[in-house]
């Protein structure tokens, strides 16, 4: 126990030191492991003997083995080759341009509502979300995008980001999405009723950013002026456009959903479908489909590090037994799983104002997965609830990485309008997330009916 | 020097791309081989596996020359002139022992899977082959970043930061 909170200190300092974490990590772990190891069979892993400093060999080749299976072993398991696909279809995406007419459609709908071009920005993220596993892109997509027009309707800057930024964190909600794969992979779970799990929470954020922006527009109506009323056969056309979305997600979605696909084979049919649009769209010429490919090759490069480090790292805290007596102790205390769901979320919201969302996930999920198991906690139910809480980190300061993003990509905002904001957003979230702790079924109905 | 990495850069960049488009064929190959001609590819999978170790490690010269390995700049951002270099010295340091360990205990695990003849299941695959070729990677990420601490150490570079790279 002592020796796994050392470990957890030096790690952090590193972290802070601006050591890369994969290298934090694996280090902290690898040196963890040949201590507990030693320590074990009642010996030391540094003693002062006949030729001065000596080590424990046997330690450390445990140590070293361990290490070396782990990162062979992750590298090439068949589970984690979903990963590089979906991110190259994100990144196909990205490149087809379809954000225009999600946005054009959606407000189509919405925009005559007071305040309903920020609603029809969060319904476009959805959307986008929906074909693109990622938040940030989702963001920087949409700022381009939605802001242009929210300004020439002359909405409030910090309403316009914030709806952005919120919208952002639909990317990773609604599937297919990376993060989710990450954490199904790590908490071995099932990635296909994960997928399931995180359509009626995506769909019930939609709703609450649609009623904070209602709430907030009927307070102060100048934020959020109407939009014009489209007519019912231009709506339906500008909804046609959109066939393409909305034929990729079914496709994925009913796929997988059905049982007909695998996760890493709807992520491949995915891919040809994605580019298949972006081709007929001329926005994947030789030069944008190499970006793509060596992008999505160096992202997954980056992940692999981490996780390299992190399965290394949790395999240090397991022997050690922190994560059993934690578990036990836990256990002992008779607190609800709910009490200790509940703490965790309030770790990840502290967590997340240092680290982005998916180190996040993938530096806590392989010890929390060891400490809630045992507790029988629904592993399909809690990776819902930490996607929730380590997205919020993504729109909270100080370090709200969407936020900076729409910063980023607008311009001519101020940071502290864009956090001003998203306070809204962030409420909706919570409440988002109250719901979901207390009615399970919001996640868990729909992965339940899916064919064994 | 920079003629020799940039002919470096260009061969990685090939095999990322080559491998990932291979992934994506066979998967695709496989579902429609297995539901119109009722003939999956057997064996599919175990070309996929092979496939992502080369793109993971093919990337990582690539990120290391980028210096994108992901890290936290809270603290170390504001960093500037000779505290910024020494720090991005350090950094560049443990990221080279880092990288050097992948590449020692690849080479280890290399020298395993010759030893047993381990291949893959249905294609008998050798994978010794794969492995030798992640160990070398490895190793091409750790001289990377050791001609870039080198640099950083004779006074070049004084523009650059420390890795800072991200996710998403």
């Amino acid at each position: 126990m002592i020796t796994s909170i050392i470990g957890f200190a030096v790690l952090l300092v590193l972290i802070f030191l601006g050591v890369p974490l994969g290298f934090a990590l694996m280090f902290v772990g690898l040196v963890g492991f040949a201590w507990v190891r030693a320590d074990m069979v009642g010996q030391a892993l540094v003693s002062w003997g006949d030729a001065g400093l000596e080590l424990n060999m046997r330690a450390v080749n445990g140590a070293l083995v361990m290490t070396g299976q782990q990162m062979y072993d992750q590298v090439t398991l068949y589970n984690f080759t979903v990963i590089p696909l979906f991110i190259l279809m994100g990144a196909f995406i990205n490149r087809s341009n379809l954000a225009h007419e999600l946005y054009d459609a959606a407000n189509a709908f919405v925009g005559h509502f007071r305040g309903g071009l920020a609603m029809g920005t969060i319904v476009a993220c959805g959307g986008f979300g929906a074909v693109c596993g990622s938040s940030l892109a989702t963001a920087a997509t949409l700022s381009r995008v939605a802001m242009p027009s929210m300004r020439r309707y002359g909405y409030d800057d910090g309403l316009s980001t914030g709806a952005i930024a919120a919208g952002g964190t639909l990317g990773i909600m609604i599937p297919p999405s990376v993060p989710m794969v990450i954490y199904g992979i790590l908490a071995e779970t099932d990635i296909a009723r994960l997928f399931m799990a995180g359509i009626l929470p995506g769909i019930l954020l939609t709703l609450l950013f649609a009623v904070s922006i209602a709430v907030t527009t009927a307070r102060h109506p100048d934020r959020g002026p109407r939009g014009e009323r489209v007519s019912w056969p231009r709506r339906l056309r500008l909804l046609a456009r959109v066939w393409g979305v909305v034929l990729i997600f079914l496709i994925i979605i009913g796929g997988i959903y059905g049982g007909i696909f695998t996760p890493t084979e709807a992520a491949g049919i995915g891919v040809t479908a994605a580019a298949a649009f972006a081709i007929a769209r001329r926005r994947l010429g030789w030069r944008q489909l190499r970006e793509s490919l060596i992008e999505t090759g160096v992202t997954t490069g980056m992940i692999f590090v981490i996780s390299f480090g992190a399965v290394i790292f949790a395999n240090f805290v397991n022997l050690a037994g922190f994560t059993g007596s934690i578990s036990a102790w836990l256990i002992s205390l008779d607190i609800s799983a709910m009490g200790i769901v509940v703490a965790i979320c309030l770790i990840y919201l502290v967590m997340g104002c240092i680290f982005d969302s998916l180190s996040m996930l993938i530096l806590t999920i392989p010890i929390f997965a060891a400490i809630l198991k045992p507790m029988g906690v629904d592993m399909i139910w809690f990776g819902i609830v930490a996607v929730i809480t380590v997205e919020m980190g993504l729109i909270t300061p100080p370090v709200g990485l969407n936020v900076f993003v729409v910063k980023a990509t607008v311009g001519d905002v101020s940071l502290g309008t864009a956090f001003r904001g998203v306070w809204p957003f962030v409420a909706a979230m919570v409440v988002g997330l109250g719901l979901i702790l207390l009615f399970p079924p919001i996640a868990t109905l729909l992965p339940g009916l899916m064919q064994r | 020097m920079a003629r020799l990495w940039t002919g470096i850069e260009r061969i990685l960049e090939a095999v990322i791309s080559l491998c990932l488009l291979a992934m994506v064929a066979v998967t695709v190959i496989d579902v429609a081989g297995r539901y119109l001609f009722n003939a999956p590819l057997s064996g599919g999978f175990e070309i996929s596996e092979i496939l992502m170790g080369l793109t993971v490690f093919s990337a990582l010269p690539l990120a290391s020359r980028a210096e994108s390995h992901l890290a936290i700049g809270l603290l170390t951002d504001r960093l500037q002139g000779n505290a910024r270099r020494w720090h991005r010295i350090a950094i560049l340091a443990v990221s080279a022992a880092g990288l050097g360990y992948i590449g020692w205990r690849m080479g280890v695990q290399a020298m395993i899977v010759k030893g047993s003849m381990a291949s893959t299941g249905s294609l008998h695959i050798p994978l010794w082959p794969v492995a030798t070729a992640m160990a070398v990677l490895g190793w091409l990420s750790c001289i990377v970043t050791l001609v870039l601490l080198v640099r950083a150490l004779s006074g070049l570079d004084r523009d650059a930061h420390a890795a800072r790279g991200s996710l998403e």
